[in-house]
């Protein structure tokens, strides 16, 4: 029981993810944010996909972390596996170099972003990642197919002015109301939740996950938990072979 | 030298029911973008870039003419210059309004000339793409002055550009190294051969229907032919390796073509009304059959631009990608809207239209019989 005890975490990841941020702040250590996934505690349950679709606001048919799920053995020996797949944020990113207008970019704090004001929507990026970490925005709505019932409580032009037309302040800008305008006919993608990372919140996946799977933090400060993970023998990389080299890691 | 033609009343007809039919599609692409395409996230290039292709390949017909009165001293090809200058352009303005009308923000194209990103081949593209275009303006301007010096100094300066542009759009897709089919070093030959297949099959079309000699259009008609089997002998290449590399991701897209969901396409477009059809007409030595043989061709490029763009994305880039978050913008699958093929009647109706007229607008161009190339 004692042992059981002592194997237990002593504190909440989450709490020690919000410390390790709050000190990148504080003493101003350059960021290089990096994420962790534990696939041995991801249990499937898709609340990192839905939050992350709920925080960006994301329309019908855009998805920055669908979680592959994949069946394994054969009967009576089987088993199930979770793969979130969120952008990779590679250090040599495919994406970017594609990209005819320099729409999109590695930033400072290695962050793979895109300028949706300046993105031509030719989807060549989508085709150059080599995870399929980028969807185009086809200008989908939850509202499409609506009856519009007036004199009532639902109905289409309820649904619009409700949600359906809403944007997130994606890259900390006010994007306005869907219509045709940017993000709609853009490409898109995970941003780490730059726009939270920013006020010292941990990206929306990272806080909606039950199993505590999904890990976030500044790589370059040693004493962040990230920076204990990416050193631990179980650390995967999706498709290194590539040459890559995702700052997304897996603790297999 | 050409005899004067006027424009088929039947093929205007047609072609302006083709432009008012089609005009709902364009007008549904400016107004709603790509929600109006049938495209997915891991299908984002569909019929709008293998129409783009398609007309790409029909405005190479000049290279080979360029090439063959140049560097092999064809000279007796020279009389097709002129309509040959006016084919590129027409068929490079239609291609550039298919890949226009296929950008998610089509009015930020401007930013091609204010912020190009030189490391992407698309970049390139843009740039070859308008440096032929002014050349082949250029040489219709020296056609029509009677410039000689001019012409063969375009006629010079359009070789190379042609063969980077046509390579350039193979490099497009050749440095996508991760997707099956699309990424390799062959890629971009593969693109030129396709692209002066297509453009020499038009050439002899036209040169058949503006009545120029019999003995040309049969010649071009030749060109054609070994074309044709080029393009075959690469493609023959590219599957056999894929088969012996033993890559299944490549396997898979390999499949995807010659026993997918669109296996009809290869096997019946592209290998019997594009390669079958064309070499059985071409071999019967006569301008007629060779004509019709090239409309083969022409007709099932868009199968052959199909096959190459389409099946392959039908692999997705994870296993098990495309069944974790279920949609319809998300499937590995693509079927074009009504839309989408409405904008092919329009660009082919407005090439049709523009083709026809030439000789009525710019008689200057299909009558000079000089000795420039």
């Amino acid at each position: 029981m004692l042992q059981l005890s002592l194997s237990l975490p002593k504190e909440d990841p989450l709490i020690t993810m919000h410390r390790d941020l709050a000190r990148t702040r504080r003493e101003q250590i350059p960021p290089t944010w990096v994420m962790v996934i534990d696939l041995s505690k991801c249990i499937g349950c898709h609340a990192c996909t839905l939050a992350c679709a709920t925080e960006n606001n994301l329309p019908p048919g855009v998805v920055y972390r669908p979680v592959i799920e994949e069946e394994v053995g054969k009967y009576p020996n089987v088993g199930r596996r979770f793969l979130p797949r969120p952008c990779m944020h590679c250090q040599n990113p495919p994406c970017v170099p594609v990209c005819p207008v320099h729409a999109t970019w590695k930033d400072d704090e290695g962050t793979v972003v895109i300028d949706y004001t300046k993105c031509i929507g030719c989807r060549f990026c989508l085709k150059a990642c080599p995870y399929g970490a980028r969807t185009s925005d086809f200008g989908e709505n939850y509202a499409n197919g609506t009856p519009e019932l007036p004199g009532t409580l639902v109905g289409r032009n309820q649904i619009e002015r409700g949600y359906a037309r809403k944007t997130a302040p994606e890259y900390d800008k006010d994007w306005g109301d869907r219509r045709r305008a940017s993000p709609v006919g853009n490409a898109r993608k995970c941003h780490f939740c730059l726009h939270r990372v920013h006020n010292g919140q941990l990206p929306s996946c990272v806080t909606s996950c039950i199993g505590r799977a999904t890990f976030f933090g500044n790589i370059n400060d040693p004493k962040a938990l990230v920076h204990r993970l990416v050193g631990s023998a179980r650390t995967t990389r999706l498709k290194e072979h590539l040459g890559t080299d995702p700052h997304v890691y897996y603790l297999s | 030298m050409a005899a004067a033609v006027a424009p088929n009343r039947i093929v205007v007809i047609v072609a302006v029911g083709g432009l008012v039919l089609g005009a709902w599609g364009i007008m549904e692409a400016l107004l709603y973008g790509t929600h109006a395409t049938g495209l997915t996230s891991y299908v984002p290039w569909g019929l709008g870039v293998a129409l783009y292709l398609t007309f790409l390949g029909f405005s190479a017909g000049g290279l080979p003419l360029a090439l063959a009165t140049t560097v092999f001293e064809k000279h007796e090809y020279e009389p097709l210059a002129g309509m040959v200058a006016w084919t590129v352009v027409v068929t490079e303005l239609c291609a550039g309004l298919a890949i226009a009308l296929d950008l998610g923000h089509m009015e930020r194209m401007y930013r091609f000339l204010t912020s190009p990103a030189f490391t992407s081949p698309m970049a390139w593209m843009f740039v070859f793409f308008n440096a032929l275009l002014l050349v082949y303006f250029l040489k219709i301007w020296a056609i029509l002055k009677q410039n000689e010096n001019h012409i063969r100094l375009l006629t010079y300066a359009s070789i190379p550009i042609a063969l980077l542009f046509y390579g350039t759009n193979g490099y497009i897709f050749g440095t996508l190294t991760y997707l099956p089919i699309w990424g390799g070093p062959l890629v971009p030959f593969y693109f030129i051969v396709a692209a002066l297949m297509a453009g020499t099959a038009l050439m002899c079309f036209l040169s058949w229907a503006f009545n120029y000699a019999p003995r040309l259009t049969i010649g071009v008609g030749y060109g054609v032919l070994a074309l044709i089997l080029l393009l075959v002998l690469l493609e023959f290449l590219m599957g056999i390796t894929i088969i012996n590399a033993g890559d299944s991701a490549n396997h898979q897209a390999l499949w995807a073509i010659l026993f997918g969901r669109d296996a009809w396409v290869f096997w019946a477009l592209h290998g019997g009304v594009g390669i079958i059809l064309p070499i059985f007409f071409i071999l019967r030595r006569s301008a007629a059959m060779a004509a019709w043989g090239s409309l083969c061709v022409m007709i099932s490029f868009l199968a052959t631009r199909w096959i190459f763009v389409i099946p392959p994305q039908s692999v997705p880039p994870l296993i098990g990608l495309d069944h974790a978050f279920i949609h319809e913008r998300l499937a590995v699958h693509y079927t074009p809207l009504l839309g989408e093929w409405l904008i092919v009647l329009f660009v082919a109706s407005l090439a049709m239209l523009a083709l026809s007229l030439g000789p009525r607008l710019l008689p200057g161009l299909f009558h000079h019989g000089g000795s420039h190339v």
